[in-house]
């Protein structure tokens, strides 16, 4: 009894006395950086940094090959404290979300064609150039929804697919997947958006789709931050100036989003509210118009005075 | 006469018979011609003509854009309305000149070319790219391209492929028929140009007729006319080189890699045309048939006239259509609408009743091992289309998705139906645009 | 546009041949086989068959309902696990159990690996060999063809009254008249006790006890041959399953012909012919490359007659293919046949290097 149990007491020790030498003399050397480093990433190994992974992001912030700012999901908190661990100075960026830029759905912009095979939007597209009449739109098929990490995309009832702000941490996945390069990185608290891709003209545009851009740049005029390159309107999100509510009312489409008004939900795919506010564009569009015609009116009235002057003075001159 | 054959392969349904027996007829060209610039594999052209200017039938409106392109001809007399996107075969708009035919069929001077024998090689080559002759079996690689293999690749055969495994199709079966003569010439061309002393006809043998017309075509001369088993991809390339020789293309390769070069029948004669007549390739033959064409036959066909034209000739009611393809059924491109133009590889124009199409839904795949039985590249379809559903295009990769031809035997097989072929051209593309960004 | 066609990627033809057709088809040929059990046992054979097939098919329906996945009902896959595993069990075989069976292949080894297509294991098979270790003794009750006498084989049969319990077999309150099976007279009492059996009648058309399908070696090889002209099944697994198990039988009889049965015996007896031609076959779980579906034959035979001989089963043909099944994916790695095009580079690589 007492041998069998000094016995396995001399082993244990031994054992704990070979373990604890080992643990000394082959330790692996761990950057204490490295190792803080690995604590605090978001672990989604989503790849938007670019390196294979939150531990292959680490690893190059370690060795000096990456910029703090390069981990989406992270955003600016993480890269503050990444700034911590490496003692280095980090600027503060914007947070990025990715925006699905078509209001296109089965209603605006119909199905030209009943697409047979696999739910995959690069697939559709290459088959007689997909379902969708418009070849600039969303299709709905969700290939982005497979490659998100956060599952921030979903599909609407409506045919299309959304990004939810709130989940989407900018990791520019879904804008590579999309074969039509609908989907496009703003800034989280940017207000208006113009909801529209397609860049053809006017009479094309409205051949297949209801609520596409038509570039009449009747935005541009209510706000400055607004910009028509091919008959696309783009909001240029880096311009200072708060765009005007007036925008998306002045819009004859409805191309134009506005989330101080509505949430992209209840616009997207609530028909209630697409009338309502169809219905206070229009209004908005009747008064504009009585007010435009009022200052014609008046510019109307001073230029016939200054004609009929004009006039009086050509007789004089002809009797002259 | 032993019949040549290679493994693998599928027997579908040949639906022939409502055309074989057609000849081939003129269609008019229509009012207005819609030409696309790009109807080849490589550059496209760029349109050398201006909205305004008057062009002969025959003339080039459009240059080649680089080594791998030929020159686009307009196919009739006109005025050049719009140099313009238009919607092409694959479904986008393409660049396009748009010609209104003034129906004066007004061409300019061809160059004949009396005895071809005593020209050299490479002038009949540049006769051949100026004459903007491609591949007129449905894949539109540049004829010239083909013939001029590097130095270290001497050809010895070149194989005519008359198999025409397509079903429904029989624009070669016919051209083979009325134009046997002009095809051992164009072959006999052909063979000239390469130094190839070989010259072969491979036909399948449920054309006896054109094997006959063939043979008597080919008398007095060293080509061979052989009978190749009915069965689909008979004319596939590789398949074909396996069959007449018993070679295999190694895997990456072309023909050429085995001193071969394959022509379709209907090239070898436009090539004919080219030399011995000096004219461009402005017109083809296009199969016209299907459930839901009243009048099917075999058609000459001015280069750049809409589908819908072509329809309308043969009594097809599109309302009554499901669906449309340009090309043959097993290879050939689905179309929304009728609005395209024949181009140069439009080999037929198929209608189907909305009653004999259906939308697919696919069931799980039970390894019944029939796509890889049909597979004539020795390939597992099933297991690359599963990389490519799971999105694993390395593995896809590593399984070979790239030596795919997407002749669609397996789909055609599938008794769950998959788009065997879908997922796996898809998993090509991601792969090969994987490999681009390596470099 | 007022007309939609349809678009879809090439090949827009089809072989017509559906995966519903196909296990329709397979229900067909098997369905000979069945009827002649029905004749053979009357209605006990009859509710096994018809409680086993609509056990399946409500637990297939209830697994896709719960699964949230489309109702697969349709392509017949459920009602042929249900036939199948309905002749590989004894008549007269009590209703729960059946259920208990269908439960196991259905939900247990189909639908929780993910539905048809992508189960390891033969669904049929898994069901069976559960019952044959969880019930044994009512796995092994036999029942005797209707119309024996006194005597099945030479050997006095057994009755049981509705209680079980053991009563004469010309009593009035005969439930049920069992006896052992050929294969369990030899398992038990060695070659001598089957040695006078008449291997080419009674077997081959089937006047003897066992399961549902186990009876008549014709017709069960009549739906077979069936599958194999409507080219559903080729000829690799089942020809190298039998080949291997006559081989097998053959040796060990002529090597000791007092102990070992013949080859005839071991093939018309038991279940290979069903084994071979119908489970042995199945596309899911069998290999797909001709090399492995050779391999897979031979190796589910010899496995076969491993068990038959020196094992304590009297009859080894579910566990034989349920170990094969195992070993599929490795079959498939090393069989896999070489790409279009590789010989001859591999040819010209060589001749470079010479």
């Amino acid at each position: 009894m007492v041998t069998a149990l000094s016995v396995l007491c001399g082993v244990g020790l031994v054992m704990a006395v070979l373990l604890a030498v080992g643990r000394k003399a082959f330790a692996v050397e761990v950057d204490k950086k490295l190792e803080l480093l690995m604590k605090i990433m978001p672990g989604a190994n989503c790849g938007g940094c670019g390196f294979p992974g939150c531990s292959g992001y680490a690893r190059a912030l370690a060795d000096g090959k990456a910029e703090p700012t390069a981990c989406p999901p992270g955003g600016p908190t993480l890269a503050e404290e990444i700034g911590k661990i490496l003692g280095i100075e980090v600027e503060a960026s914007e947070p990025m979300v990715a925006l699905v830029s078509c209001a296109g759905g089965n209603d605006a912009s119909p199905k030209r064609s009943q697409y047979s095979g696999i739910e995959d939007c690069k697939a559709a597209h290459a088959i007689a150039g997909g379902p969708k009449s418009c070849v600039y739109g969303c299709m709905g098929l969700g290939s982005c929804i497979h490659v998100c990490s956060f599952g921030a995309i979903y599909k609407t009832a409506n045919g299309l697919v959304r990004v939810d702000p709130e989940k989407c941490t900018g990791c520019k996945k879904c804008v590579e997947t999309c074969p039509r390069n609908i989907i496009k990185m703003v800034p989280k608290k940017a207000d208006v958006h113009v909801l529209c891709n397609n860049p053809q003209k006017a009479k094309e545009v409205k051949a297949v789709c209801s609520v596409g851009c038509t570039g009449c740049k009747l935005c541009v005029k209510q706000s400055k931050a607004i910009e028509v390159t091919d008959a696309l309107a783009v909001v240029n999100y880096r311009a200072d100036t708060k765009i005007s509510d007036t925008a998306a009312l002045a819009c004859p489409q409805n191309a134009i989003f506005d989330s101080r008004q509505y949430s992209i939900t209840d616009w997207l795919e609530n028909p209630a509210t697409k009338e309502a506010f169809k219905k206070r564009a229009a209004d908005w569009k009747a008064e504009e118009k009585k007010r435009k015609a009022e200052a014609k009116a008046k510019a109307g009235a001073k230029k016939d005075a200054a004609e009929k002057k004009e006039a009086a003075n050509g007789d004089k001159e002809g009797d002259a | 006469m032993t019949v040549l054959t290679f493994k693998g392969g599928i027997h579908p349904k040949y639906n022939k018979d409502n055309t074989a027996s057609k000849p081939i007829t003129s269609l008019a060209a229509p009012k207005e011609i819609v030409i696309p610039l790009s109807q080849h594999i490589g550059a496209p052209a760029r349109a050398c003509v201006e909205k305004g200017d008057a062009v002969k039938r025959g003339q080039v409106i459009g240059e080649p854009g680089g080594f791998v392109s030929v020159p686009i001809h307009s196919s009739v007399s006109g005025e050049v309305k719009a140099v313009e996107p238009r919607l092409g075969a694959m479904g986008v708009a393409v660049p396009c000149v748009v010609i209104e035919n003034d129906e004066q069929n007004e061409a300019v001077e061809f160059e004949r070319l009396a005895d071809w024998k005593k020209v050299s090689p490479d002038t009949l080559k540049d006769k051949i790219n100026a004459a903007g002759i491609v591949g007129m079996g449905g894949a539109t690689f540049p004829t010239h391209v083909k013939l001029s293999p590097p130095n270290n690749k001497p050809i010895d055969t070149v194989i005519l492929n008359g198999a025409e495994c397509e079903p429904y199709l029989t624009a070669d079966h016919r051209v083979m028929l009325e134009h046997a003569e002009h095809v051992v010439e164009g072959l006999q061309i052909i063979q000239k140009i390469l130094n190839a002393k070989t010259g072969i006809i491979g036909i399948e043998e449920n054309k006896p007729d054109a094997v006959s017309a063939m043979e008597k075509a080919c008398e007095g001369t060293d080509i061979k006319v052989v009978r190749l088993e009915i069965k689909y991809p008979q004319g596939g390339e590789k398949q074909l080189i396996d069959a007449v020789l018993k070679k295999e293309v190694p895997s990456g390769g072309l023909p050429m890699d085995v001193g071969v070069v394959v022509q379709n029948v209907g090239t070898a004669k436009a090539v004919r045309d080219a030399v011995v007549d000096g004219i461009p390739l402005i017109e083809r033959v296009v199969t016209v048939t299907g459930s839901a064409v009243a009048k099917p036959g075999n058609f000459m066909v001015s280069i750049g006239t809409p589908v819908s034209v072509v329809l309308e000739h043969c009594e097809v009611d599109l309302e009554k259509a499901g669906k449309l393809i340009l090309g043959g059924p097993m290879m050939g491109f689905a179309q929304y609408s009728a609005e395209p133009p024949v181009a140069k590889g439009t080999s037929g124009i198929l209608v189907f009743e909305e009653k004999d199409v259906e939308v697919t839904h696919p069931l799980p795949c039970i390894r019944c091992g029939r796509c890889l039985d049909a597979c004539p590249m020795r390939l597992v379809p099933a297991d690359i289309a599963a990389y490519s559903d799971k999105r694993m295009y390395d593995k896809a990769d590593a399984n070979d998705a790239l030596d795919c031809m997407e002749c669609g035997s397996c789909a055609h097989q599938c008794p769950s139906q998959i788009p065997l072929v879908q997922k796996i051209r898809l998993a090509k593309s991601e792969i090969l645009a994987a490999k681009r960004k390596k470099g | 546009m007022t007309k939609q066609l349809i678009v879809s990627s090439s090949p827009h033809a089809h072989s017509g041949k559906t995966t519903a057709s196909i296990m329709w088809t397979v229900l067909a040929a098997l369905v000979p086989a069945a009827a002649y059990s029905v004749y053979l046992f009357g209605l006990p054979a009859l509710t096994v068959l018809l409680a086993t097939t609509v056990f399946c098919v409500i637990f297939e329906g209830l697994s896709n309902f719960m699964m949230g996945k489309p109702v697969t009902l349709k392509d017949g896959s459920a009602a042929l696990t249900g036939i199948i595993l309905a002749l590989t069990l004894p008549p007269g075989l009590p209703l729960w159990i059946c259920g208990v069976g269908a439960f196991v292949s259905i939900v247990v080894a189909k639908s929780v690996f993910g539905g048809l297509g992508q189960n390891p294991f033969n669904p049929a098979m898994t069901g069976r060999v559960f019952l044959l270790i969880a019930f044994p003794a009512p796995l092994t009750k036999w029942l005797v063809p209707t119309g024996t006498g006194e005597m099945l084989f030479n050997k006095p049969v057994s009755a049981f009254d509705a209680a079980g319990n053991l009563v004469s077999a010309g009593a009035a309150n005969v439930d049920a008249i069992t006896a052992a099976t050929p294969l369990g007279l030899l398992s038990e009492e060695g070659a001598k006790a089957v040695m006078g059996m008449d291997t080419s009648t009674e077997f081959l058309i089937g006047q003897i006890n066992g399961s549902l399908g186990e009876t008549s070696g014709i017709l069960l090889l009549a739906g077979g041959i069936f599958l194999l002209t409507r080219k559903i099944i080729s000829w690799h697994i089942p020809v190298s399953f039998m080949a291997a198990v006559a081989a097998i039988a053959a040796i060990t009889h002529a090597v000791n012909p007092e102990h070992y049965a013949g080859a005839l015996f071991h093939l018309l007896t038991g279940g290979v012919f069903l084994g071979a031609w119908f489970m042995a076959t199945d596309y899911v779980t069998s290999p797909m490359f001709t090399r492995g579906k050779l391999i897979f034959g031979a190796g589910c035979g010899v496995l076969t007659m491993v068990i038959r001989l020196w094992a304590g089963y009297p009859e080894g043909v579910s566990f034989a293919v349920l170990l094969m099944n195992a070993c599929v994916p490795i079959i498939n790695m090393y069989t896999k046949p070489k790409k279009f095009g590789l010989q001859d580079l591999a040819a010209k690589k060589e001749a470079a290097n010479a």
